[in-house]
């Protein structure tokens, strides 16, 4: 009877540990604004899988008569808010390869315009679960 | 060839040339009692009333004058495309067309947008409403009437001159 008891919670054991190493390296990125460096990052399945209700980030990308232009905002769970907009080619190029796995990071000047759009896609950034 | 060895040769030759435009102009100021015996052409008999027309002379001139002209404009052309292409490394934008006429349209709603950025921030709000409004109108501007909105409006976001209650993207 010990033994069966022993047996069986060897094998949950096991199936733990493995359903554990099959999940890889995860890293949760909320959102982060600050307004004194001028930069704001997180990754889009952070924020939105975070229990508040405040933290958002991303990208739009509007075409126009003025041709395309793209607009980066973000809030931290603080509530520092921070958005940017910029109509060179690149940025529209690397904020329209933004999906909801991605890590992003954008600065600005003090006029607002993004001066870095960084977008990057690794399995470690969590996906949106809702 | 580079564009500075080019500028450099076409000065050489521009310069080459204005010697010899002024060696013809001295030439042709000279008397002919003045004028080396070896340049004269053979000696008819000269009718005092009927001097010989300088047709070579006129002709070198008119030559030096369009060669002169042709060197200018190579110039001029080789300068332009150097600069530009100092421009386009130090990442500022060259010589460009003008900005295109904005339309009837583009100016009613850089009106609109303008009314909803003077409202917020003398209201200092921005919420969904303006938010909607303002993503509604930004694609009818022209990049320059966008730009100059975003100038006044994104800075007093950021800093928050202007509350921003819009949940998501402002605008």
């Amino acid at each position: 009877m010990r033994k069966g008891i022993l047996s069986a919670m060897v094998a949950l054991g096991l199936v733990a540990t493995s359903a554990t190493a099959m999940a890889g390296f995860t890293a949760n990125q909320p959102v982060l604004v600050n307004p004194f460096l001028r930069v704001a990052q997180g990754a889009l399945g952070s924020a939105r899988n975070s229990p508040d209700n405040i933290q958002f980030i991303g990208c739009a990308v509007t075409d126009g008569a003025g041709g395309a232009f793209v607009t980066c905002s973000a809030r931290g769970p603080g509530g520092n808010f921070a958005t940017c907009t910029s109509s060179d080619p690149g940025k529209v190029a690397a904020a329209s390869s933004i999906n909801s796995d991605s890590f992003v990071v954008f600065r600005y000047d003090a006029q607002g315009n993004c001066t870095l759009l960084s977008v990057s896609t690794f399995s470690q950034y969590p996906t949106k679960a809702h | 060839m580079r564009a500075g060895s080019k500028i450099l040769l076409a000065l050489v030759l521009l310069g080459t040339s204005v010697l010899i435009l002024r060696g013809v102009q001295l030439r042709d100021r000279q008397t002919p009692k003045e004028r080396p015996v070896a340049a004269r052409p053979a000696p008819p008999a000269p009718a005092p009333s009927c001097p010989p027309a300088p047709a070579a002379v006129v002709t070198e001139a008119t030559d030096t004058q369009a060669l002169q002209a042709a060197i200018r404009q190579i110039v001029r052309e080789e300068l332009q495309a150097s600069r530009q292409a100092e421009a386009r490394q130090a990442g500022l934008p060259t010589q460009a067309a003008p900005p295109p006429v904005p339309s009837a349209e583009s100016q009613e709603a850089l009106q609109k947008t303008q009314g909803l950025v003077h409202d917020a921030i003398s209201t200092r709000y921005w919420g969904a409403e303006q938010a909607a409004a303002m993503s509604e109108l930004l694609p009818k501007l022209t990049r320059e009437q966008r730009s100059e909105v975003f100038k006044e409006l994104v800075p007093a976001l950021n800093s928050g001159d202007i509350e921003v209650a819009a949940s998501g993207l402002p605008f």
